[in-house]
């Protein structure tokens, strides 16, 4: 799980291939221009040179993406309680989601040097949401509001990264098949009001109320970690998450179409929905669409929050661009200032760390997702299941 | 046969209405309020000036405001820079709380709770919200995720026992109501109380907090409104929404913000700005004999008449707004 602060961005390591790559042709020519003129000896040079000073702003640009995980990450380590457990905001009341999202980050994006100390901190924090635990499974948004009980996705990945938790899990992952978003019957006059299928079943933000995106999204990754990707309830969530994508691509936070009109695509919800959709493998056209309106439109977006969940969604479907790394770093310089902000810096290192989607997607399950069949090649049949 | 069905049914109609009057008259027995009327051409007036000389007409002044804390309640449902008649307008925002600090306020802060976005600093973002906050140098709370209080549901329109309000209410001794002037296909008219709908926390009420929409849109405004207890709404009516609020509608230049501190007073003023009935309203109706007067003659108007700045806002061709027209 440690990754090497050199070897963290697939983005740098491509660059430094490109520079040995080219040092090594260059040096090839050099050796072959000791026969030919002196001018494309000292052409060659050159280029060396200039090859060498490229090599050392790429060295300074690591320093400087890497020195930014470490300062988030030294903030965020700032910000914990003596439990190890997190608040929404700095001097608030200790809840379940910054608490896991904090964790998460912390422990993708450390080193072999932290990895004892953020393992016995999200230890700390995951025993702690243990207690707070309700006797049907359910998690509670913080001690202090019993309910509702969304956060249930959220603590069972932060279990699902440690061990010994097996118990509180299994009880999380019940609690979770049990619950259902509010369905609209079909024949209900509002129905006809929203473009969506309104009788699918998903997870809703509060029991009683109708199934959203976002806990649609956390639900299915939750039970996809625990092994039940193949279970009827994820089915039916996928179903949710494809029927409620936008045609212009993208996802709105829950509805699709109301009176007609199609809402607005969103890149915190799209990304969260293309990683649960990932997570089952569920490519579609639907998957399609959402990448192409994150990749247009995550260029423009800096807030912490919706640019991690848009980056996690991309790296998912291996569709996330080299830039991405810097905007992260850009995302901390420009909100990391306020660091009392928890969910925030998580969920930036989440996004960075490579070793990330190994603790959101199914364990003991390598991903491969064909690159090439996803932009350009062939569309594959979507996996639409319905409930 | 039916000349004598038509009248006994207008004569049904006009007694009903009579009765609906005296009724509204009766329970409205003792609700007065003043409503200002600020004409406003464009964002870029002098908005700080507009609003004191507003408030000063209805009695509000440096005495009111000198030494309080003040919570600024802008309307921000999600983020859309294409349409930017969504959300409340910055200098609007910036505009109230240097009027605040002018009068000798010991803070102001704005805060919101967007009902669609968790990201509020996204929205904030893209309603330009942020740069206005960074350069006024002013604080914002982020209600959806604020710490939580509960307290009991008052007024019990809704089956809610009890509320979940942010401990952030707790800081400010004055509460300002800040929303844009939009149509909204559900509830007719969004405006200041409809507004309070952003101050309750997501993490309890989940996005769009759906719960308060199950519990009945109208209630739970009136259970919010007895809850909070605002003591001000400024309308941002300068560029309003009309047909599918509070999202999807049109902009539509009005060049009005509309003050009070009473504040269905104030949304009745804005709804015959939009040449509807606020008596036809279901809440504004409800709240007329608990929270405030919305009876016309109630209401003493200052600044603008309402007949020469009032326009046809388009509503949602929906049956439930049918018959919302003045």
């Amino acid at each position: 799980m440690v990754t090497a602060p050199e070897n963290r961005s697939p983005s740098k390591g491509a660059m430094r291939t490109t520079c040995y790559i080219t040092r090594f042709i260059v040096n090839l020519g050099h050796d072959g221009a000791r026969s030919n003129s002196r001018s494309q000896i000292a052409l060659l040079f050159a280029v060396q040179a200039d090859l060498c000073f490229f090599w050392e702003i790429t060295k300074e640009v690591d320093r400087l993406l890497n020195d930014w995980i470490e300062h988030a990450r030294g903030d965020l380590l700032g910000l914990n309680r003596p439990e190890s457990i997190y608040a929404y905001k700095k001097g608030a009341r200790p809840s379940v989601e910054p608490s896991v999202l904090a964790w998460l980050g912390l422990l993708a994006s450390g080193d072999e040097r932290s990895a004892a100390a953020d393992r016995a901190g999200a230890l700390k924090a995951a025993n702690w949401m243990e207690a707070i635990q309700h006797a049907d499974g359910s998690l509670p948004v913080a001690p202090e509001i019993q309910n509702p009980a969304w956060t249930t996705s959220h603590a069972t990945l932060l279990w699902s990264a440690l061990s010994g938790f097996d118990v509180a899990r299994h009880r999380a992952a019940n609690r979770l098949l049990r619950t259902e978003g509010r369905i609209l019957p079909r024949n209900d006059p509002a129905a006809a009001l929203f473009g969506h299928d309104v009788t699918a079943v998903g997870w809703p933000w509060v029991e009683g109320t109708h199934s959203w995106v976002e806990p649609t999204a956390m639900a299915i990754l939750a039970l996809c970690r625990e092994g039940l990707a193949s279970h009827s309830r994820v089915d039916a969530g996928i179903h949710l998450l494809l029927d409620r994508s936008l045609k212009r691509g993208g996802w709105n936070f829950g509805n699709s179409v109301v009176f007609g009109r199609e809402l607005r695509p969103q890149p915190g919800p799209s990304g969260l929905a293309l990683l649960a959709l990932a997570a089952r493998r569920a490519d579609s056209p639907e998957c399609r669409r959402g990448i192409d309106y994150l990749r247009a439109t995550l260029g423009e977006i800096r807030t912490c929050v919706s640019l991690s969940w848009g980056v996690l969604g991309l790296r998912a479907w291996d569709a996330c661009p080299r830039e991405a790394e810097s905007w992260l770093a850009e995302s901390y310089q420009r909100y990391g200032v306020r660091r009392d902000q928890a969910v925030g810096l998580g969920l930036l290192l989440l996004a960075a760390a490579e070793p990330s989607l190994e603790l959101l997607f199914p364990r003991n399950e390598t991903m491969t997702r064909d690159r090439d069949r996803l932009h350009g090649g062939a569309p594959a049949q979507p996996e639409r299941t319905t409930s | 046969m039916k000349r004598r069905s038509l009248l006994t049914g207008l004569g049904a109609a006009v007694a009903t209405g009579m009765g609906g009057g005296l009724a509204a008259d009766w329970n409205e027995w003792g609700h007065r309020a003043e409503v200002f009327i600020a004409r406003a051409a464009s964002y870029q007036a002098n908005l700080e000036l507009t609003i004191a000389q507003g408030l000063t007409e209805l009695g509000l002044g440096q005495s009111w405001a000198r030494g309080k804390t003040v919570l600024l309640k802008p309307n921000l449902v999600e983020p859309s820079p294409a349409a930017p008649e969504i959300n409340t307008h910055p200098l609007v925002v910036r505009a109230a709380a240097e009027v605040f600090r002018s009068w000798g306020a010991r803070q102001v802060f704005v805060a919101e709770g967007p009902g669609h976005c968790r990201d509020a600093q996204l929205v904030l973002e893209q309603s330009g919200l942020a740069e206005v906050l960074d350069e006024s140098g002013l604080e914002f709370v982020d209600l959806n995720h604020d710490d939580v209080d509960f307290v009991a549901n008052r007024l019990g329109q809704t089956s809610l026992p009890r509320l979940a309000l942010p401990a952030s209410l707790k800081r400010a001794d004055l509460i300002v109501s800040l929303p844009k002037l939009k149509t909204h296909h559900w509830a007719g008219v969004t405006l200041s109380l409809k507004n309070l709908f952003g101050v309750m926390p997501g993490i309890v009420y989940g996005w769009p907090k759906n719960v308060l929409h199950y519990a009945g849109i109208g209630q739970s405004i009136l259970d919010i409104a007895a809850a909070v207890r605002p003591h001000l709404a400024i309308v941002d009516g300068i560029v309003g929404m009309e047909g599918d609020g509070p999202i999807m509608g049109t902009p539509r230049r009005l060049g009005v913000l509309v003050m009070g501190t009473n504040l269905p007073a104030v949304d009745a003023t804005c709804a015959r700005l939009m040449q509807i009935d606020p008596h036809r309203v279901g809440y504004l109706a409800a709240a007329s004999s608990r929270l405030g007067p919305i009876a016309e003659r109630h209401i003493t108007q200052r600044g603008e008449a309402i007949a020469a700045l009032a326009q046809p806002f388009q509503l949602v061709d929906q049956p439930w707004l049918t018959g919302l027209r003045v």
